[in-house]
């Protein structure tokens, strides 16, 4: 019987083009979409004006500025008429406490309300490096006037940096997989909200079917509830499958347009799209057993399936910040409880996973499932008709 | 198809059914039964209890005190068995499907293999005698050809029980006569709830008068009025219900 309501539903749903439509749309354009945003503070950089009333400056703005432009910033000179992120004012006097010894001169940044600390982040790196060629400068002077053979450089950096990249369980990475490690976090972010539609379809599978008037007479047939309930499930699961290939096909979109963009590409291999794929697989699957579970014990009503809509959007939004802000390879006790909540395990098996740890990726997806068909088996127990259609 | 064969050739027995829906009590010991092959009217006022008692019988509402028996199974056991088929007031086909398909789906729940999933199609198309609009989405049907193709749904699996609430509910009168001709066209036994008294007479063989949750009385039309001393059912119902007749 599971077969004949699941070709209903196959129908049924090949014949809902808007439903269908979103389903596969949105997964698609989703992380493009947010790709989109971000690259707009490529296309669209910050401005920068430096302000400069003493030509004898000149050679100290032209070193900043010329840094600001090459980390991607628009810089202005002298412009009243322009609308900076942020206003880097020369003092007149610039030059000449420059060159003394033993003298600290003074620059006004003025920065404009709302511009996002970037524009202030690319002035103040310009300094640094400016007040790192000029110490490097006094430094020399002193050397000489002392008399000593020592290395500028050495003096002002005592300290050298090699940076390498290591897993949570301390494997050495590359610097693609940090990259992979922090694309994912943007994935989480947008990979619940486009598994909606599949969602949507599922819940409202059950309730629609009550609110059309179809309900009652279809559970008034020999149909099992298990029936019922796992054609339901599997249904929205299919819609799930053609959702899943979009987001990967979304994924694939926004790395070419990185690439083109930034030409620092995300690389991933096909494991990780499989991963991708499974952990949307289980979102679906697992938001098809809670809705049905919680429809089963309060009742099919519209105002229920919208208590369930709101229920899950919650959970799936602290799924989507968790990921955003933990590493969840490194929690410990009592932080890493947050790993009971429903759908931050899934977030956590793709972090994980880009983090390079696949046992965790696995005892994640396999517990997902383990719970999901858990929720189904207690659905079907429960499953009682008159509480479903008049509750 | 279920072959039914009860001793008491009742294919319907109800007993003392007592249903709450939380504190209240409904039905207050509904008693009567329905025999094979015949339709068997509820009639009663509004908020009388009759779909409450048809829904029991479908096995939809599941609970409730007293003893129902539909060809000697309890009813949601008869109802997985396929035993009975059911059609609420409030129903409507799936919309996105025809009217072929609508059909081809419950006949796939009620029979075991492919042949005789058509063979119920084949009947119910030809119970809901739409034409050439068996092939069109429902979605495009009138309120009276949906009413018609969901009575056809509900009679072509050939049950032991076929229940229908209302079935000409909200219908015009060709489409009334339509769906009544097509439910003397069937052969299971019948259970039917209506208002119509008109259509009571036409239809019943047996009617069973509930009030208050209770039966207040059962017999065929000649019986009752013959029992009341009236020439038509209407003044049966108003007498049987203890309303005063202003007329």
């Amino acid at each position: 019987m599971i077969g004949e309501l699941l070709s209903k539903e196959i129908l049924d749903l090949k014949r809902d083009r808007r439903l269908l439509l979103g389903s596969i749309l949105l997964p698609l354009i989703m992380l493009p979409l947010v790709g989109g945003v971000l690259l707009a503070s490529i296309v669209h950089p910050v401005v920068i004006e430096i302000v400069n009333n003493n030509p004898l400056n000149e050679p100290y703005v032209h070193y900043v500025g010329n840094y600001i432009s090459s980390s991607g910033a628009k810089v202005v000179y002298n412009d009243p008429n322009s609308t900076p992120d942020v206003a880097l004012i020369f003092p007149n006097d610039f030059y000449l406490n420059v060159s003394r010894i033993n003298s600290t001169t003074y620059l006004t940044v003025e920065v404009s309300v709302g511009s996002g600390s970037n524009a202030l982040s690319l002035v103040e790196n310009a300094l640094f490096n400016l007040s790192e060629n000029i110490t490097l400068t006094r430094i020399g002077l002193l050397a000489k006037e002392a008399h000593v053979n020592v290395s500028p450089d050495a003096v002002f950096n005592p300290l050298g940096l090699i940076v390498g990249y290591r897993s949570v369980n301390n494997h050495p990475v590359s610097q693609q997989q940090d990259q992979l490690f922090q694309f994912t976090k943007i994935l989480s972010l947008v990979l619940f909200p486009s598994a909606l539609p599949a969602v949507f379809f599922i819940v409202e599978g059950i309730t629609g079917e009550r609110e059309r008037r179809t309900l009652e007479s279809l559970l008034s047939t020999p149909l099992r509830p298990s029936s019922f309930i796992i054609s339901k499930v599997a249904a929205g699961s299919m819609l799930g499958v053609l959702s899943s290939i979009s987001e990967v096909l979304g994924i694939v979109l926004f790395s070419v347009a990185l690439d083109v963009y930034t030409h620092s590409p995300v690389t991933f291999a096909l494991p990780f799209l499989g991963v991708v794929i499974g952990v949307y697989m289980e979102t679906v699957l697992l938001t098809a057993s809670l809705s049905v579970l919680v429809l089963m014990l309060l009742g099919g009503s519209t105002r229920n399936a919208q208590l369930i809509s709101t229920l899950i959007f919650t959970l799936i939004l602290l799924a989507s910040f968790s990921s955003l802000f933990l590493n969840f390879g490194s929690l410990t006790f009592p932080s890493s409880a947050i790993l009971l909540i429903p759908y931050v395990q899934l977030s956590a098996a793709l972090v994980d996973f880009a983090g390079g740890l696949y046992i965790n990726t696995l005892l994640y997806l396999v517990l997902t499932l383990a719970v999901s068909l858990f929720l189904i088996w207690i659905s079907v127990k429960l499953l009682d008709p008159e509480k479903l259609l008049f509750r | 198809m279920i072959v039914v064969n009860t001793l008491s050739g009742n294919v319907l027995d109800i007993t003392g059914l007592v249903k709450r829906f939380g504190k209240r009590e409904v039905l207050h010991g509904v008693t009567f039964s329905a025999s094979s092959g015949q339709v068997t009217c509820v009639v009663g006022p509004n908020g009388a209890g009759k779909t409450t008692t048809l829904r029991v019988v479908a096995g939809i509402a599941t609970h409730y005190e007293g003893v129902v028996r539909i060809a000697g199974e309890e009813p949601r056991k008869a109802r997985s068995l396929g035993m009975v088929s059911y059609l609420p007031e409030e129903a409507y086909p799936y919309e996105r499907l025809t009217g072929y398909e609508n059909l081809l789906f419950y006949a796939k729940l009620y029979s075991r293999d492919e042949e005789t999933a058509l063979k119920m199609v084949e009947r119910g198309v030809s119970l809901a005698s739409l034409g050439e609009a068996i092939n069109r989405r429902t979605s495009e049907y009138s309120r009276g050809m949906k009413r018609r193709l969901l009575i056809a749904r509900t009679l072509m699996t050939n049950t032991a029980l076929s229940i229908l609430d209302e079935p000409t509910s909200g219908l015009d009168i060709e489409s009334s006569v339509r769906v009544r001709r097509t439910i003397l066209n069937a052969s299971s036994a019948i259970l039917l709830s209506s208002h119509n008294v008109l259509e009571v007479e036409y239809l019943c063989h047996k009617v069973v008068l509930i009030n208050d949750g209770r039966t207040v009385i059962q017999g065929t039309p000649a019986e009752l009025k013959r029992l009341f001393s009236t020439e038509n059912m209407e003044e049966v119902f108003l007498k049987a219900s203890g309303v005063k007749d202003d007329r």
